[in-house]
């Protein structure tokens, strides 16, 4: 399954029917799998970075949600894939959190803190902060990667919106290459980022 | 790398990319993944059954709480203002008198057309406005 393209969970408006429903959240979560438990595991750990969660807490938080149905999972996403994008929301918004309780402040040439231009009619100063980290981390893992042209390539076409088919038909491979290359990637990010990034 | 989109929806979508390919992967790519980390792959699935163990206890809390909180609000509804109060006794009226829009004379077929006690009507304008208060939190219930 392609989870990418799956549903957004938690999407309240939609009819019942298409939710899993309480007693089925419970079955689907008591048959996960070992190895999917550590697959959620390493994303987990992959999302903390940036928030307050301790390790187990955000696991433990999207479980809760989803038990709670404050999160419902589409009947076509695959359990442990919505327990995924479960923790990337609620780390998200987590992060968001935090970051408006940041001053906008910078430190200055001499240690003294210098404010931000910020511009009235531009982003929120949250926003601002939030996108001048993520350039820097996306130039980063940019660099993380020099030497490896392929991974090189297929980060950039992830960054530019491609996914699926039409990502590989870009880069020019098949699914077994992909795999491989994000397998680089993967393990180029663990050692630079091994709780995330930031933003 | 194109400047038509955010660096933070780049970071986004890479994000997303390796949840994927992370889901997608082998058992033993996991395994190994998770040793370079210094976690024991074999110690993982009992942590994670003992947190979501943990996660549906603290969930039958939270769900007990907030039943809890529900009967109470329904037991003890907020105190009208005297202006309520009125508006409530004049919607009462419009019932007893069984005019358009009211409850075309239910309740004095109830009391068999005799009058109400002045304890009957406070009680009444009680049961009102707990009705109100359930119908301005389900706006459907007031069409039905």
């Amino acid at each position: 399954m392609d989870h990418a393209n799956a549903p957004l969970a938690g999407e309240l408006s939609e009819p019942e029917s298409r939710h899993l429903a309480p007693e089925e959240v419970l079955e689907r979560l008591d048959s996960l799998s070992p190895e999917d438990k550590r697959r959620l595991k390493l994303i987990e750990l992959r999302r903390l970075s940036g928030t307050d969660f301790q390790d187990g807490l955000l696991y433990q938080e999207a479980v809760c949600q989803a038990v709670l149905g404050e999160r419902r999972c589409p009947r076509e996403t695959a359990f442990a894939a919505f327990l995924a994008q479960s923790m990337r929301s609620i780390a998200s918004h987590r992060r968001a959190e935090l970051a408006r309780q940041v001053p906008i402040t910078r430190e200055g040439r001499f240690g003294n803190p210098v404010d931000l231009p910020i511009a009235a009619d531009q982003l929120d100063p949250e926003e601002i902060l939030i996108e001048r980290e993520a350039a820097d981390v996306v130039a980063e893992i940019y660099k993380l990667l020099e030497g490896d042209d392929e991974a090189q390539l297929t980060i950039i076409a992830i960054a530019d919106g491609k996914k699926g088919k039409e990502l590989r038909d870009e880069l020019g491979i098949d699914q077994a290459r992909f795999d491989y290359i994000m397998k680089r990637i993967r393990r180029a990010m663990a050692k630079k980022y091994p709780k995330g990034w930031p933003s | 790398m194109t400047n038509k989109r955010k660096s933070i929806e780049e970071l986004r979508d890479l994000g997303y990319a390796i949840d994927e390919s992370i889901l997608g992967a082998s058992d033993a790519e996991v395994s190994e993944e998770l040793a370079s980390l210094g976690i024991d792959p074999e110690k993982v699935t009992a942590e994670m059954d003992a947190i979501a163990e943990e996660a549906k206890r603290l969930a039958g809390k939270s769900r007990l709480a907030r039943a809890k909180d529900a009967v109470s609000s329904f037991r003890n509804p907020p105190n009208s203002s005297p202006g309520d109060r009125t508006a409530l006794r004049s919607r009462l009226q419009r019932m007893r008198s069984g005019r358009p829009g009211g409850n075309d004379g239910l309740m004095m077929a109830a009391r068999k057309g005799k009058d109400m006690s002045a304890n009957d009507e406070e009680g009444a304008l009680d049961d009102l406005a707990q009705l109100e208060a359930l119908e301005s939190e389900d706006p459907e219930a007031s069409n039905e």
